[in-house]
């Protein structure tokens, strides 16, 4: 078991290593860092003036090595854009993204689980069809015109909900809808599938012969066996929450970490930017680790 | 129906070449069809019906802003979908967009299928190291989040339509690599590819004819399902205004340009945003009706 | 007398299809005392196993009853709703065991929870009582550390202990009748030995009733009194398994039991074999790893301790063995699918791994187990069976297609097959086209991996005698492998018997198949059950 972990948090860091180095190199190659400091107007003087002035003109695996030594002393670097040490901008802004993530995977959950239990157990009957449509129209709407459409709806029609904003829980409560709607269609289908696995699996008829039925069979001898693989999807799907909230959070004006993300992109602001892909990357790492964990301690065959 | 009428219909079956049952499931499939039928009417009004129609989608009329459609009250049967801020006909922005969105989502998947697929098969049929560092570079590939990633790309390089297809595509091939992967893994396990080792076949026979004719019903499956999900991300980055520029018409944009408008004129939101969704749709639709057909174990309905 | 415990009465059972209904068996009739055996014998497909889930209401989905009546201890049982039957019979009164024990136990509960779970169920009874009745049950089924047992998980065990305690499980609640569907199919022979003797003892022990369904009418023969044999659906004949065995009145019966004889009576028939090796085995040694990451130490598992032998020009030698055995690994290694770690393998002079792939092809080709999975199925038989003169062009590409159509006409097959998709096939013809692919380059050694073991025995006898034939024809030599003595018996000449990576016994068939000397050897025939005899005609 220890083992196992100290397997995985090995590839974690390297994984993260690789990403750190490909993030840094891709980004400082395509915009001239000191071009960006300077400003568009700035001449050529200028910018080589900024280009000494930051040590810009040094070799960029130097550089590198500087940036990631500093990032292992917590020594993020300053934005450009902000003029604010980029930490700190981060951290004012976690608080919005990991109340989104967490709001958005529990819309999943409440509805996606549920709905693949009860497709899976009555198949081919209207309410796996009407599933199955959820599903396959969830997986057809863009993501930013369901918030705009909610907005139309909700917020301005019949005024229930607050337009946009993130000051009070209530004004998650769309989002978290917007957000956790994209994510009903995987798990659903996987919640479905495998527990119509499950129930035709061999020790079900065992179960059965045993005299289980209805929902103590489901309940003592299903859902568990089917949760597994479901268990590694979530983990999947609340890093792309935590990463891919770029659009609903820029819809409804939320300021998190994907706002901070988008503003920092088109303000060619590269140590954020490389910061941010750091930080998403590991944390969709490190949830990956979690569900890995969670897998073994539930499933005793991967234990050794 | 009565027991005999059963047995010869499923002798019928027996007696027929795969590509005969899969025809044959193919045109009793419900989903499949209106997909197909569906996809079909997208493309035609796309890609056809614009060639007879005379309006630009380009041209402004400053005298015909923000027109609602034809059925709405203050709309005309000049614009039936209306106009847009600048006064262009909508309905022929919507139709251009259509052949956009349909362009960078076959390119897209294209890219992604080429890379997923290609490394796929390798790392399934060698394995061993071979299967580790392609596993890493998976790894590497999940981890990295997908969107912020494209957008940056596509800011920095400069948008054009080619540089969204190949980002897409070089950012959606996981999935493409997983499935390749885990059938050639198992189809290499099967007897019929030791069979063709032993009567000498090469790698590269065993490759072309053992094994991507059985995993190609999967691609095809995956295939359809990520040109839905690249049009997504195309509309989302342009959405976000860092994907296709103005004034091409695509519809993520479209929906942008429409927010400012969101409150008096929804209209310039809600139509591409349907557009979209019947696109999308009626590719999924299409996709989930050839994993039903493709698949040996499903029964004809 | 008494009322019988069970009467089932004309059952029909039915699967709802796109077309309507389509019956799989129909006029199924059975009646069984308290303390009695009865057999169902049948071939895949018969219909013995669905009237059995039928009366347990384990039938799959779009599976249903049409028609008959199930009289279990007075009350008919199709006339219980679910949860009655559910509380009142299953578990409790009727239990089960099945052919997959390793899938049959939930893999995520131990089988302490597994085992108390069905006492728990059905009586109001502690925790504790429960487990000192699991332990009783794991004890009778003769479970070694029984105690121990009971926090472990079913990975942790092989299959014969996971079978003990499918047994065990179905006792906890001392049932009236216990079904038993292919209780030792998965399991290897001489395990199979000791669950039959066990199953046999338990139900004198506890004077249950007992049906047991098998393809195998030696296994059934051995435990039961009384026994049904089915065809299709219909069943073809019952009564005294004694009778039924001496006396068959059934034409499919008495198909049956002819293959079955034929078979084990085939004993050497010798064939005229020279003295020059074809194939020689100098020293061979194969050990995998299972590497287990940065942190785990990898283990090894020597599948192929040192082994030496020669096969000669015509003759046929069969490998015997268990799963495990390392026959499976030798028949790979001849055929140069894997490498050794020691020794080599000699065609003729040449060592195996200096020929090319092609050269080896034209000398040794395999023949597999499985049909299903041996022919690729996008691929017209046509294809497969000239594909190997495509790759070696050794004749003109016009002659091809004849070639392979006269090729497909000495395995049986007329030249419809030739268009056709292997989808299209039944196992047998499937099986015929695999062979047909083996000899088309004809040719000197045809290695066959359990050849007949995934096909009905009816149709094994077919193929059996198509190898002979055809080995008669093209001057072949054959190496068998196979755990089933009757196919060993029917086809070899020498006989070398495996057992944990060794060859530990080995000589002419005749001799090593009915006087064994090694014990291993004596147990694996002991465990061969046969028919008994008598005369038909």
């Amino acid at each position: 078991m220890l083992r196992f972990i100290m397997n995985r948090l090995l590839v974690v860091i390297a994984v993260a290593l690789t990403l750190s180095v490909v993030a840094f190199f891709l980004l400082n190659i395509a915009i001239d860092p000191a071009q960006a400091i300077a400003g568009e107007e700035a001449n050529f003087l200028e910018i080589e003036q900024v280009r000494e002035r930051y040590g810009f003109d040094r070799p960029i695996a130097v550089r590198y090595l500087e940036w990631f030594s500093g990032l292992l002393q917590g020594d993020f670097g300053t934005s450009y854009y902000w003029n604010k040490p980029v930490y700190q901008l981060i951290l004012e802004r976690i608080p919005e993204t990991l109340t989104l993530a967490l709001m958005s995977l529990s819309v999943t959950v409440l509805v996606a689980i549920p709905l693949g239990c009860a497709a899976a157990l009555k198949p081919n009957t209207m309410i796996d069809r009407f599933a199955l449509g959820i599903a396959v129209s969830a997986q057809a709407i863009p993501n930013f015109w369901l918030g705009l459409m909610l907005i139309i709806l909700l917020a301005v029609i019949y005024p229930i909900f607050p337009v946009s904003g993130d000051k009070t829980l209530y004004h998650f409560i769309l989002p978290s809808l917007v957000l956790g709607t994209s994510s009903v269609p995987p798990v659903m289908r996987l919640m479905r599938t495998g527990l119509l696995e499950v129930m035709n699996a061999d020790y079900i008829r065992t179960a059965r012969s045993k005299g289980y039925f209805g929902w103590k069979l489901l309940i003592r001898h299903s859902l568990r066996n089917a949760l597994l693989p479901v268990v590694s999807v979530l983990a999947v799907q609340l890093g792309h929450k935590f990463g891919g909230s770029v659009i609903t959070e820029s819809v409804f004006a939320i300021n998190g970490l994907g706002r901070l993300a988008l503003e920092s992109i088109l303000g060619a602001d590269i140590p954020t930017v490389q910061i941010l892909v750091f930080i998403f990357a590991f944390t969709f790492l490190a949830l990956n680790l979690f569900a890995d964990i969670l897998n073994v301690y539930l499933d005793p065959r991967l234990r050794k | 129906m009565n027991i005999i009428n059963k047995l010869t219909a499923k002798k019928d079956l027996r007696d027929m070449t795969p590509s005969e049952v899969m025809l044959r499931k193919a045109r009793t499939h419900k989903g499949f069809k209106f997909g197909l039928g569906l996809l079909l009417v997208i493309a035609f009004l796309g890609f056809i019906a614009p060639l007879f129609i005379s309006v630009s989608p380009f041209e402004q009329d400053l005298s015909m802003r923000l027109l609602p459609p034809a059925w709405v009250d203050g709309g005309t049967w000049q614009h039936w979908l209306g106009t847009d801020g600048n006064g262009r006909d909508y309905l022929i922005r919507i139709l251009y967009g259509a052949r956009i969105s349909m362009t960078i989502g076959l390119g897209a998947a294209c890219v992604g299928m080429l890379i997923g697929v290609t490394l796929g098969i390798i790392a399934g049929f060698f394995g061993g190291w071979v299967d580790q560092v392609v596993n890493y570079i998976l790894t590497c590939q999940l981890a990295l989040p997908g969107l912020l990633l494209a957008m940056t790309i596509v800011f920095l390089v400069g948008p054009s339509i080619l540089v969204v297809i190949v980002v897409i595509g070089a950012l959606h091939w996981t999935l493409f690599l997983v499935v390749a992967r885990a059938a050639t893994k198992r189809i290499r396990s099967l007897d019929y590819v030791t069979a063709a080792q032993a009567i000498g076949a090469s790698k590269f026979q065993i490759m072309t004819r053992d094994v991507l004719p059985n995993l190609k019903n999967q691609i095809i499956v995956i295939f359809t399902l990520e040109v839905g999900v690249a049009i997504l991300s195309e509309a989302s980055l342009s959405f976000l205004g860092v994907g296709i520029q103005p004034p091409t018409p695509s519809w993520g944009l479209l929906i942008a340009e429409g927010k400012d408008a969101l409150f008096y004129q929804p209209w310039l939101i809600i139509l591409p945003g349907i557009a979209l969704f019947l696109l999308v749709l009626s590719i999924n639709m299409m996709g989930d009706g050839i994993r039903d057909i493709t698949d040996p174990e499903s029964n004809i309905e | 007398m008494t009322e019988p415990l069970l009467k089932i009465c004309n059952l029909a059972v039915s699967f709802k299809t796109h077309y309507g209904q389509l019956e799989v068996t129909r006029g199924f009739n059975l009646t069984l005392n308290k303390g009695e055996t009865v057999g169902i014998v049948g071939e895949s497909g018969s219909g013995k196993t669905m009237s059995m889930l039928a009366m347990a209401r384990l039938l799959p989905g779009q599976a249903y009853v049409s028609s008959g009546s199930i009289q279990f201890a007075g009350a008919d049982l199709l006339d219980l709703n679910t949860s009655e039957f559910h509380q009142q019979i299953s578990g409790k009164r009727i239990a089960m065991i099945f052919q997959e024990p390793m899938t049959a136990l939930n893999p995520v509960y131990t089988i302490g929870r597994q085992l108390t779970e069905t006492m728990l169920l059905h009586e109001n009874a502690s925790q504790a009582a429960a487990n000192k009745r699991a332990i009783e049950m794991l004890e009778a089924v003769k479970m070694p550390q029984a105690a121990l047992r009971m926090e472990q998980y079913p990975h942790q065990m092989s299959g014969g202990q996971q079978q003990r305690v499918m047994i065990a499980m179905a006792l906890m609640n001392k049932p009236d009748l216990l079904i038993a569907d292919e209780p030792t199919t998965a399991l290897d022979v001489t395990v199979q030995d000791e669950i039959i003797q066990l199953l046999v003892d338990l139900q004198i022990r506890f004077g249950m009733a007992m049906i047991i369904i098998s393809h195998d009418l030696g296994v059934v023969s051995r435990v039961s009194e009384n026994i049904i044999v089915m065809c299709k659906g219909d069943t073809v004949e019952t009564g005294k398994t004694a009778k039924v065995l001496t006396s068959p009145t059934h034409s499919y019966t008495k198909g049956l039991l002819e293959c079955l004889w034929k078979l084990e009576d085939a004993h050497g028939i010798a064939k005229q074999s020279s003295t020059a090796a074809v194939l020689s085995v100098n020293n061979i040694e194969k050990t995998y790893s299972i590497s287990g990451g940065l942190f785990r130490k990898s283990r090894t598992i020597q599948a192929v301790k040192p082994t030496s032998f020669s096969v000669f020009s015509g003759e046929t030698l069969a490998i015997v063995g268990e799963s495990g055995s390392g026959k499976s690994t030798i028949a790979k290694i001849i055929n140069g699918l894997i490498s050794t770690d020691q020794g080599q393998v000699l065609l003729g002079e040449t060592p195996i791994e200096n020929m090319s792939d092609k050269d080896r092809a034209r000398v040794i080709q395999p023949i597999f187990q499985d049909p299903y999975s041996s022919l690729n199925p996008s691929q017209t038989i046509g294809y497969i069976v000239s594909r190997p003169l495509h790759i070696h062009n050794t004749i003109a590409a016009s002659k091809i297609k004849k070639k392979a159509l006269e090729t497909l006409e000495k395995v049986g097959l007329s030249s419809d097959f030739y268009h056709r998709f292997p989808s299209q096939l039944s196992g047998g013809q499937r099986q015929r086209v695999a062979i047909a692919r083996a000899i088309i380059l004809e040719p000197k050694i045809l290695i066959c991996d359990e050849p007949t073991s995934a096909l009905d025995v009816s149709i094994q006898e077919q193929i059996l005698d198509l190898l002979c034939q055809l080995q008669k024809d093209l001057n072949m030599t054959m190496i068998v492998i196979s755990h089933d003595m009757a196919v060993v018996g029917y086809l070899a000449d020498r006989v070398f018997i495996m057992h944990n990576g060794e060859i530990i016994e080995s000589g002419e068939a005749s001799k090593v198949l009915k006087h064994p000397e090694t014990d291993y050897a004596k147990k694996l025939m002991a465990s061969v059950y046969s028919v008994p005899r008598a005369k038909i005609l």
